[in-house]
């Protein structure tokens, strides 16, 4: 899991207005916090490392070059997933698919294991990433946001424009289906 | 302790399997499974399921990658905002974002509205552009259809003079006896009056500076009219709009030159001219004409009021058209960016 770390020093918040007042180490600082989380975060939208690098750096200019309308009644957090999944949505309006779900499951690559367990963990990971792939997509960000990001419902309700209730469900309606499918050891 | 159901425990076991549970809700449950196969089974394969999700691993890059990923990143954002319509040199203190306050105000403001603002200039742009080409335009047509009338009504009086001279004169200057009827002035204005009665909007007047008949007496627009034509005796028609009570009256004039050496028969002298002219007009006007001389013009005006209005009236009615139009326009873009991005976004979102 990716889940963003508290940090020392300044807030988002505060970095953000040192950036708006021409701060280049605000905007690296804000970078540098969030580069991995949201790296991670796109590679399970996008499943295709060659594209994750560039979606990344395009979330941050994206974010960057709108900062002035942040005015910091949300968090940075949930306002950088936010534009993340806007863009991950476009990526693939782009190759012409609507979403991750349209791409064969066989084609997609293998995740980084052990040498000892790489068949049994290639076994495990596809039949993973086949079982959350099939989930709705409203659904699967929840459990990304959730399970992965480390979100709070409260954050993820903030990121998907929905009430509190709505994501808790969506997270609940995600498990109880991967259950379905059986995946557990 | 109230020992809790096997419903409620279901209900609950993912919060459990997350820590989200308070103690004693926690220590219920704790109870409950361990007394409850089922529930215990659940739980599980909840915490398998986790287990499984945790163990898909991202492929990362290596920290050199980190390491220079925030460079990256900024010289990208560095060369985006030419393009994004900001400075080249980025941020800059007190700038807010390399923008100057205005860009910084457009940004700080929600996609909808800005969509929305740039709706609304658009369409006063255009409804502006429309409104100042199609007005010029309509009161130029205005202008234009009232010039027409003018010059047919100003032929219609010229076609009377020759007729008066031509016919009526012939016919009736022989007798001995002085009739007005064969005086060409006379008789087109004549003529001309009846017309108004039924166009009131029409007018004729052959303006002398020095009339026989009071009634053809240049008044102060009329004598400049005049003057300018004996000024410039090459002058062949005057045109132009002037303000009236009633309105705006455009106006066309050819001046009145004495060609026919006949006509100098009754304006040279009163001993000259027929008695019977004289007893009718008498001696104070309508003497010393000379020939070649101007002496008039015969004008004829046209209230432009009308034709005003009704350009007015198409203007009104093509600009509030259009203003619908806009309006249905600016509904019906709403609804579709609700129905094609915004909702989608929410449903993905939610």
């Amino acid at each position: 899991m990716s889940i963003v770390t508290a940090r020392t020093g300044p807030g988002d918040a505060e970095l953000v207005r040192a950036f708006a007042g021409g701060s280049e180490r605000a905007f690296k600082e804000l970078v540098r916090h969030y580069q991995a989380p949201l790296y991670r975060f796109i590679w399970r939208q996008v499943r295709n490392q060659s594209e994750v690098a560039d979606l990344c750096q395009e979330v941050f200019i994206q974010v960057f070059l709108k900062a002035g309308s942040f005015r910091g009644e949300s968090s940075f957090r949930t306002w950088l997933y936010q534009i993340a999944i806007n863009r991950c949505r476009n990526h693939f309006r782009s190759r012409g698919r609507e979403r991750l779900e349209d791409v064969e499951i066989e084609a997609l690559p293998l995740v980084d294991s052990p040498a000892n367990d790489a068949a049994e963990a290639s076994q495990e990971a596809r039949r993973v990433r086949a079982a959350v792939q099939a989930l709705p997509p409203k659904q699967r960000i929840t459990l990304e946001l959730r399970f992965y990001q480390g979100c709070t419902f409260a954050e993820i309700a903030e990121i998907m424009i929905c009430p509190v209730g709505t994501a808790k469900a969506n997270y609940h309606h995600a498990i109880a289906s991967l259950r379905k499918r059986g995946l557990e050891p | 302790m109230k020992a809790m159901a096997c419903r409620d425990a279901k209900a609950h076991l993912l919060d459990y399997a997350e820590g989200e549970l308070d103690d004693a809700l926690r220590a219920a449950l704790r109870e409950h499974v361990a007394g409850c196969p089922d529930c215990r089974r659940e739980l599980q394969e909840i915490e398998g399921l986790r287990s499984s999700l945790g163990r898909e691993r991202v492929p990362e890059p290596g920290p050199a990658f980190w390491e220079e990923f925030p460079d990256r990143v900024w010289q990208a954002y560095r060369a985006e905002l030419p393009a994004a319509g900001r400075p080249a040199t980025g941020p800059r203190a007190g700038g807010g974002l390399g923008m100057n306050p205005v860009a910084a105000r457009w940004a700080s403001l929600a996609p909808r509205l800005q969509f929305n603002l740039a709706l609304l200039a658009v369409f006063a742009l255009g409804l502006g552009a429309t409104g100042y080409l199609t007005y010029g335009q309509l009161h130029r047509n205005a202008r234009e259809e009232v010039a027409r009338n003018a010059a047919l009504i100003m032929e219609a009086a010229l076609s009377m003079r020759r007729y008066t001279i031509g016919q009526i004169r012939p016919l009736l200057g022989d007798s001995g006896k002085f009739h007005p009827q064969t005086v060409p002035a006379y008789a087109t204005t004549e003529i001309m009056n009846q017309l108004q009665k039924r166009y009131a909007d029409y007018s004729y007047k052959d303006a002398a500076l020095n009339p026989t008949n009071p009634r053809n007496r240049a008044v102060g627009w009329e004598a400049e009219i005049v003057g300018s034509f004996r000024g410039n005796p090459g002058q062949g028609e005057i045109r132009g709009v002037r303000d009236t009570a009633a309105g705006p009256s455009f106006y066309v004039a050819r001046p009145t030159r004495i060609r026919d050496k006949d006509c100098l028969s009754c304006h040279t002298t009163p001993e000259q001219a027929p008695p019977a002219m004289v007893r009718i007009y008498g001696t104070a006007g309508g003497y010393g004409w000379k020939y070649n001389e101007i002496v008039g013009a015969q004008i004829v005006s046209v209230s432009m009021a009308q034709a005003v209005r009704h350009a007015d009236r198409t203007f009104f009615i093509l600009m509030a058209s259009l203003a619908a139009v806009f309006a249905m326009l600016f509904v019906i873009l709403n609804l579709v960016l609700s129905r094609t991005i915004a909702r989608p976004i929410g449903r993905q979102s939610g």
